[in-house]
């Protein structure tokens, strides 16, 4: 079991079973919360070679100081899909780290787009955990921003 | 950037003359190699010192040395290489990294409060782009010399064919991003 710590904004590589044959690969994807060793999911976002359907995306070209510093080996998509909880097992390297500026701009879109979507705004790490636990967790709902 | 000598056809590990014929087969490389191998010769006698990096021209002999990657980058006969001559180019890559890395890490960007000098910023980030771009060129051309079958052993293979399932499914949205060839390469970071 990996025993990683992440910061939101880190760099990942994780194991993916790609293809019907369930070959796993490594691909790189964005931390969305702080992890410790002892969370058993990690919230990312990926990173792909095009821009997904139905969201924003951020290109982060090959030779930039932005890819540099997020350690990445080819030109990538930052996409603003919804946050995907993946089990500590498949964490395999911290590669780099998105550079300040562009995670802050990641994040503004992120949440204009469909950060507020989520029920009660809890991420999906959380409902998780409350689901295990049945907790029942509740924030005040910002009127208008159902979409 | 030194321009002499750049029509010398050897590499910086490329001694003899074995190599010497196998850098023929690859006309890209050469002078990539060995204005970046100076360079760095350059580097690591100077490059402690700040004043060494106030230069402009240091700023000016990076962003060469970055554009020469990136034509590499762009170059498919350099991944395509046969062997022996992939393995001698990816060897003399391989040191180069090693030598960005060193470089990387050695030269004092940062003030005793662990700031970066901003008047050195831009050669700070242009370092950290040589290095990628050194990185990058290693892994493709890693990839292309695995057989494809034959990748690394990685803990993910012994997985639970159940768990691998779940994930493929709560990853579904990116799969057809990721199966990609060319992201292979990080396979092989």
């Amino acid at each position: 079991m990996s025993t990683i710590t992440c910061e939101r904004g880190d760099i990942l590589l994780i194991n993916v079973p790609i293809g019907e044959d369930l070959l796993m690969r490594l691909r790189p994807a964005m931390a969305m919360h702080d992890c410790s060793p002892l969370d058993p999911l990690v919230s990312i976002v990926p990173l792909t070679a095009d821009p997904m359907v139905n969201c924003n995306s951020v290109l982060v070209p090959l030779g930039s100081f932005e890819s540099a510093r997020m350690g990445l080996v080819t030109s990538a998509y930052l996409n603003t899909v919804d946050e995907i909880a993946v089990p500590r097992q498949f964490l395999v390297q911290k590669i780099g780290r998105c550079p300040y500026r562009m995670l802050s701009q990641f994040l503004g879109m992120y949440r204009s787009s469909l950060g507020f979507s989520h029920p009660a705004g809890l991420s999906l790490t959380e409902q998780a955990a409350n689901a295990v636990t049945g907790e029942v967790t509740s924030r005040p709902q910002l009127s208008g921003n159902s979409a | 950037m030194d321009h002499e000598g750049r029509r010398n056809t050897r590499g910086p590990h490329e001694n003899d003359g074995h190599n010497r014929r196998a850098s023929s087969a690859a006309p890209a490389l050469p002078p990539a190699l060995d204005s970046l191998a100076r360079f760095l010769q350059a580097a690591s006698n100077f490059g402690t010192e700040i004043a060494f990096w106030r230069s402009h021209a240091r700023l000016i002999e990076l962003r060469q040395a970055s554009a020469e990657l990136h034509s590499i980058l762009l170059s498919p006969q350099v991944f395509e290489m046969a062997e022996p001559n992939r393995t001698t180019v990816l060897n003399a890559f391989e040191s180069l990294l090693g030598a960005v890395g060193a470089l990387k890490e050695a030269v004092p960007f940062r003030t005793r409060v662990g700031a970066i000098r901003r008047s050195l910023v831009p050669c700070f980030q242009e370092i950290f782009v040589l290095h990628q771009l050194t990185l990058a060129v290693v892994v493709r051309l890693r990839l292309h010399k695995t057989d494809p079958d034959g990748l690394p052993p990685r803990a993910g293979s012994l997985m639970d064919l159940d768990a691998k399932r779940e994930l493929a499914q709560s990853l579904h949205t990116a799969m057809p991003f990721w199966q990609k060839e060319e992201w292979n390469v990080y396979d092989h970071l």
